[in-house]
C-alpha cells in the first residue's frame, strides 16, 4: 500500500479546472512551473472559483457588487475580491453568550459551500461542543484563530477540502530542491499543544493520525491528552467585551465558564515548567530517532533550554523533520539563536516558511532566503491606503493578499495584517515566480510613540490573560 | 505638505532655550521637530526652593485676570507667529483637520476672559479662599481659617485638544501655581507658543515666571528621575491614561498627588419620545449628529454608542433605521468647522465595519462607511463588539425595549451621556450617576466645557490647590 499523502502523477490539463491537483506534485515540480503558465492556470482557476462560490456565499457577492466586480479581466482584478480577516469573526460575542449556536450556524453557512442544513444545535452550550456537532452533522471542521482581543475567528474547512490537510502537511516538511521525505508514517510526532485543537495545528494532528498513521495514536507525542477549549480561548474577548457593557455584559458570562478560567489562568502559570517536563519527556522517549515537530523560533528555544540543563546536544537523528514558521512570536532571543537550536536539535539547518491559518500550505523559504508562492496561491501587494495592487513585476512593498485557489468549500481570497516585500519574477536562487523578502506586521498605531490622547477605551491589563495572545 | 522640521523650544521661567538640538518624531504620520536635551536643565527646571511661590501672593485675583485677559488677545494665529507654526503643526498630526483647527486656534484665547474665568474660579474654588483665609466656627468654639494656596506641578497635557494647553496655563495661574507642562509629541508647540506670547507680553511679571514648557520622551529616566521627586513636585496632572501614566506611575509616592484625567468615552440615550412624529426625529438626528459628529468625535466627549428606545421588534428596527439614516445625512451637513470626513482612517475599525458590511448583515446594519463616517444600526438590544473602537464619525444606533438596558450598560468609564427628552435625563440622572457617570447634558450638547469647572467626576481646579488651615482653639 502507497504511503499515504505522497505525490502522485497529476495532469497539467486539470490544473486550471482543479487547481487543488497542484497540491500533489512535489514541491520543486510546483515551482518549476513557467511563470507564464501559472498566470493562465490562475487566472483561469480564479474565474471558475469565483463563479462556483458568489452565488452560494453572500459576502462574496456583496464584496463583488460593492467593487463592481462582474467577471475578472485579469488577475489583478481579483484583488478587490479579498476578505478581511474580520469577516470570520463578524458575529456578535453575545451570541456565544445565549448559546445560540442555531444562528452562529446561520452565519457561518454564509461562508462556506458545504450543506449545513442538517446540523442540530439543540441543547449545545459550549463553542466546543459547537465545533463538535458541525464535524459529526455536516463533516465541516472549524479552524479557529485568535486575536489578541480574545474573539475567536472561525475559519471553516469542508469535508471537500478535508484531503488537503495531510498532503499540505507533508509539503511543508520538503525541502526546496531536497527529496520528498518517505517513510513518514513510521516517524513519530511531536506537539506542544492538546490532542484535540479546533485550530490549524489541531487539524493537522487529526490528519495525520487519522490519514498518515491509519489511526495509530502510539507515534503522536502530545503535552497534553485532552483538548484545549476554544470556549476558554474566547474569554478574554468575552470578559473585555462583558467589561464594556457594565452590570449588562458581566450578567450574562455563564458563572460555568468563568470558574473554568480560574483553572485555565492556573495551568498556565505552569506552563513552563509543563512544557519542561514534556520535552524532558521526549528527550527520553526519542533521542537519536527521526522526528517531526512544527514550531516556531521562540518554541524550539525552550527546548532548547530544558536541554541544556541536561547537558544534551544533537538530541534528535538528521533525517528529522521540524519545519518554523510564525518567527519568535514576540520573544526576543539571544544572537546565534538560528545556530544554537540547529546544533541543539541535530539538523543541519531549519526550513522555514511563510503563512496563515486561511493558507491550505505555507510558502516555503529558499536557499536565497525568500518564501516562494506555491502555484495555487494568486499573491498580491496592495497599496496600504488606495488598496490598490502593485503590477505583477518587479518588486513591491505593502500589504500583502493571497486567493488561496486551492479550497473548494471557502473563498480562499484573504488580505493579511502583514507588510510584505515581494518580486514578480527571478530568485537569486534561481526559481522564477513571486517571492517574499522581508515580512512585518502593520503596527495599529501610527508613529510617535510618545502621542497623548483623552478619548478612549480602558486598556484591558489582566494579566492572567495575556498569556492567550500566546497561543495559536 | 512638503516635509518640514518644526523647532519647539525649551522654555523654563521666562527664559527660552534653544540649543543642543535633538531630533525627535518623523515616523510614520508624526512630524519631526527638534528641542533641546532636557536632562541638562533639569536642575534649573525642577523648583527645589518653594519660597520661589511668594511672588504670586503679590497679586491680586483680579491682576490675575487682567493678564489672562490680555494673553488671551494676544493668541489669535493671525499676529502671532507661534500659535501660527503650533496650528500648522497640529494640522499634520491632528485628527480634527485644517477646517476645524482653524477656527479653534483663531478663537482659543477667549477662554481667557475674564468673564469666563472669575465665573469658574468662583464656582470651584470660591475667590474668598484664593484671596485670603475664609473663617468658620466649628463645633465647640474652634475657628478653622482655610486658604487655597497653588502646588508645584507638572502637567502631562493631550495632544489632540490643543486648548489643553491654554486651559492649564490659566487654571496654573488662578491658583497661583508654578507649572511645568510636558508637551506630548503630537503637540509640542502650543503650550511653548503661549509661554513665549506670555514673556513677550510681561517678561518679568510673576505668572510668566512659574511657568515652563517642556518636550521629552515619556519615560526618558534622565529627566524623570529627577524631576519626580516630592521636593520638586507637589502634584502631577496627567490626562491621556496608561500612556502617560506608564512611565509616571512609579514616582508617585507619598508627597506627590497624581490627578488623572484619564481617557473616557461617552454614551447617549434616547427616549421614545424621538418617534413622536417627523420633527422629533428630524430634530434628534440634528442633534445626535452634532453629538456625534463635531469634533470629527475625537473628543472623550462624543456621542459612540446611542441607546434608542425604538423597541426591539420589526417595526422598532424599522424606525431606528430610518432614524439612522436621518443622523448619517445629518453628519454629512454639518458645517466644516465643526465635523469633516476622517483625516486619517483608523484600520482597525474600518476593517470591523468592512467585515460587518459582508457578514454581519444578520445583526448589524450598515449606513455609509469609509471617511465619510458610518452609523451601524443594531437590530438586536447590543452594542457592535468592537464600540471601544468607535471613531471617524461612526456612531452605533442600538434598539431597546426598556430604558433599564443603557443604564445597565453605564461604568464608571462612561463619561459624558447625551439624553433626550429633558425630563429622561431628570427621571435618570441619580442611577446613572450611581453606575459611574460623570456628566449628564441634552442631547446635542455634549461638546463643550462649561465654567461649572467639574470634568471626570472631579474639581480638576480645586486639586490643583493646596488647601491650607489654620487653626484656632477657642478660648
Amino acid at each position: 500500500m502507497t504511503e499515504p499523502g505522497i505525490a502522485r502523477s497529476v495532469d497539467p490539463r486539470t490544473f486550471a479546472d482543479q487547481p487543488q491537483e497542484m497540491l500533489w506534485q512535489s514541491i520543486d515540480d510546483s515551482l518549476a512551473m513557467p511563470a507564464g503558465d501559472v498566470a493562465e492556470i490562475q487566472l483561469a482557476a480564479v474565474r471558475k472559483r469565483f463563479e462556483e462560490m458568489r452565488e452560494k456565499l453572500p459576502p462574496l457577492a456583496t464584496l463583488a457588487a460593492e467593487n463592481g466586480i462582474a467577471g475578472i479581466a485579469e488577475l489583478n482584478a481579483a484583488a478587490s475580491l479579498l476578505f478581511k480577516h474580520s469577516v470570520y469573526k463578524s458575529y456578535p460575542v453575545s451570541i456565544i453568550e445565549k448559546a445560540r449556536f442555531d444562528r452562529m450556524t446561520q452565519w457561518l453557512g454564509n461562508l462556506t459551500t458545504q450543506d449545513l442544513s442538517g446540523v442540530r444545535t439543540d441543547g449545545l452550550e459550549s463553542i466546543d461542543d459547537w465545533h463538535d456537532v458541525l464535524l459529526r452533522d455536516a463533516g465541516l471542521r472549524i479552524i479557529h484563530t485568535t486575536g489578541t482581543s480574545g474573539k475567536l475567528s472561525f475559519l471553516p474547512r469542508g469535508s471537500a477540502d478535508a484531503p488537503l490537510q495531510l498532503r499540505s502537511g507533508r509539503l511543508s516538511q520538503e525541502r526546496i530542491g531536497g527529496p520528498e521525505p518517505r517513510g513518514l508514517d513510521k516517524v513519530p510526532m511531536i506537539v506542544v499543544g492538546s490532542r484535540t485543537m479546533f485550530n490549524g495545528y489541531g487539524a493537522q494532528i487529526e490528519s495525520f493520525v487519522k490519514d498518515l498513521y491509519g489511526g495509530d495514536e502510539s507515534l503522536l507525542h502530545t503535552m497534553d491528552r485532552g483538548r484545549m477549549s476554544a470556549d476558554v480561548l474566547s474569554l478574554a474577548g468575552r470578559l473585555a467585551a462583558a467589561d464594556n457593557r457594565g452590570e449588562l455584559g458581566r450578567s450574562q458570562i455563564s458563572p460555568a465558564i468563568l470558574k473554568r478560567l480560574d483553572q485555565y489562568v492556573e495551568a498556565q502559570k505552569t506552563g513552563p515548567e509543563r512544557r519542561a517536563r514534556f520535552f524532558d519527556t521526549i528527550f527520553d522517549k526519542l533521542h537519536g530517532q527521526r522526528v517531526m515537530m512544527a514550531g516556531n523560533w521562540g518554541m524550539y528555544y525552550e527546548m532548547l533550554e530544558a536541554g541544556r540543563q541536561r547537558g544534551l546536544q544533537q538530541v534528535f537523528s538528521p533525517e528529522s523533520h521540524f519545519v518554523c514558521s510564525g518567527g519568535a512570536k514576540g520573544k526576543v532571543l539571544p544572537d546565534g539563536y538560528r545556530e544554537d537550536i540547529t546544533a541543539f536539535l541535530g539538523i543541519p539547518e531549519m526550513p522555514e516558511s511563510y503563512g496563515m491559518s486561511e493558507l491550505v500550505s505555507l510558502m516555503p523559504k529558499c536557499a536565497a532566503g525568500n518564501y516562494h508562492a506555491l502555484p495555487w496561491m494568486l499573491v498580491f501587494v496592495l497599496d496600504p491606503h488606495s488598496g490598490q495592487p502593485a503590477p505583477r513585476s518587479g518588486t513591491h512593498t505593502g500589504r500583502f493578499g493571497v486567493i488561496d485557489l486551492a479550497y473548494q468549500t471557502r473563498w480562499g481570497g484573504v488580505l493579511s495584517g502583514d507588510e510584505v516585500t515581494m518580486t514578480f519574477g527571478k530568485c537569486a536562487c534561481g526559481i522564477e515566480g513571486p517571492h517574499i523578502g522581508a515580512v512585518r506586521r502593520y503596527s495599529e498605531k501610527e508613529g510617535g510613540d510618545d502621542k497623548i490622547t483623552c478619548a478612549g477605551a480602558p486598556e484591558a491589563h489582566d494579566n492572567a490573560l495575556a498569556f492567550l495572545a500566546e497561543l495559536d | 505638505m512638503s516635509d518640514r522640521t518644526f523647532r519647539v523650544p525649551l522654555v523654563i521661567r521666562g527664559t527660552v532655550i534653544e540649543d543642543k538640538l535633538v531630533s525627535h518624531g518623523g515616523r510614520g504620520g508624526g512630524v519631526s521637530f527638534e528641542s533641546p536635551e532636557v536632562a541638562p536643565h533639569v536642575e534649573r527646571l525642577a523648583m527645589a526652593n518653594p519660597s520661589a511661590m511668594a511672588d504670586l501672593y503679590d497679586l491680586r485675583f483680579a491682576e490675575i485676570l487682567d493678564y489672562l485677559d490680555t494673553l488671551g488677545e494676544r493668541l489669535a494665529p493671525a499676529k502671532n507667529a507661534w500659535m501660527e507654526e503650533a496650528f500648522e503643526l497640529s494640522c499634520r498630526t491632528s485628527g480634527l483637520g485644517h477646517e476645524i483647527l482653524k477656527p479653534m486656534y483663531d478663537t482659543m484665547g477667549e477662554s481667557l476672559r475674564k468673564g469666563a474665568l472669575r465665573e469658574v474660579a468662583e464656582n470651584t474654588i470660591g475667590v474668598d479662599y484664593l484671596e485670603g483665609w475664609v473663617e468658620q466656627r466649628l463645633e465647640q468654639g474652634l475657628l478653622s481659617r482655610k486658604r487655597a494656596f497653588g502646588a508645584r506641578s507638572v502637567h502631562v497635557v493631550a495632544g489632540n485638544a490643543p486648548g489643553t494647553s491654554v486651559l492649564t496655563v490659566a487654571r496654573n495661574a488662578i491658583t497661583r501655581g508654578d507649572a511645568i507642562i510636558k508637551t506630548p509629541s503630537n503637540d509640542p508647540l502650543t503650550a511653548a507658543a503661549v509661554a513665549r506670547t506670555m514673556i513677550e507680553m510681561a517678561p518679568d511679571h510673576p505668572l510668566t515666571r512659574h511657568l515652563s514648557v517642556a518636550y521629552w520622551k515619556g519615560g526618558d529616566t534622565g529627566v524623570e528621575e529627577a524631576l519626580y521627586k516630592p521636593r520638586h513636585v507637589e502634584k502631577i496632572v496627567a490626562w491621556g491614561g496608561m500612556a502617560s501614566i506608564k512611565h509616571i506611575a512609579r514616582y508617585i509616592q507619598p508627597g506627590i498627588e497624581l490627578i488623572a484625567l484619564d481617557p473616557k468615552l461617552s454614551s447617549t440615550i434616547i427616549g421614545e419620545e424621538a418617534f413622536v412624529d417627523e420633527a422629533a426625529m428630524a430634530s434628534v438626528a440634528q442633534a445626535l449628529a452634532m453629538d456625534g459628529g463635531a469634533l470629527n468625535q475625537e473628543a472623550c466627549v462624543n456621542a459612540r454608542v446611542v441607546w434608542v428606545q425604538s423597541g426591539t421588534d420589526a417595526a422598532g428596527i424599522a424606525r431606528l433605521k430610518r432614524l439612522g439614516q436621518m443622523t448619517y445625512d445629518a453628519i454629512q451637513a454639518l458645517p466644516p468647522a465643526i465635523s469633516g470626513p476622517a483625516v486619517r482612517l483608523d484600520p482597525a475599525l474600518a476593517d470591523e465595519i468592512e467585515a460587518l458590511q459582508m457578514g454581519g448583515g444578520d445583526w448589524y446594519h450598515v449606513i455609509g462607511g469609509g471617511r465619510a463616517g458610518a452609523v451601524i444600526v443594531s437590530q438586536m438590544d447590543e452594542p457592535v463588539d468592537f464600540a471601544p473602537l468607535l471613531a471617524n464619525r461612526v456612531l452605533n444606533l442600538v434598539p431597546v425595549d426598556d430604558i433599564d438596558t443603557p443604564v445597565r450598560a453605564v461604568t464608571s468609564y462612561t463619561q459624558t451621556i447625551g439624553i433626550y427628552p429633558e425630563s429622561l435625563k431628570r427621571e435618570l440622572r441619580d442611577r446613572l450617576a450611581i453606575h459611574g457617570a460623570q456628566r449628564l447634558v441634552s442631547l446635542g450638547h455634549a461638546i463643550g466645557m462649561p465654567n461649572h469647572g467639574l470634568q471626570d467626576a472631579i474639581e480638576p481646579w480645586r486639586r490643583m490647590c493646596r488647601w491650607i488651615v489654620e487653626e484656632e482653639a477657642p478660648r
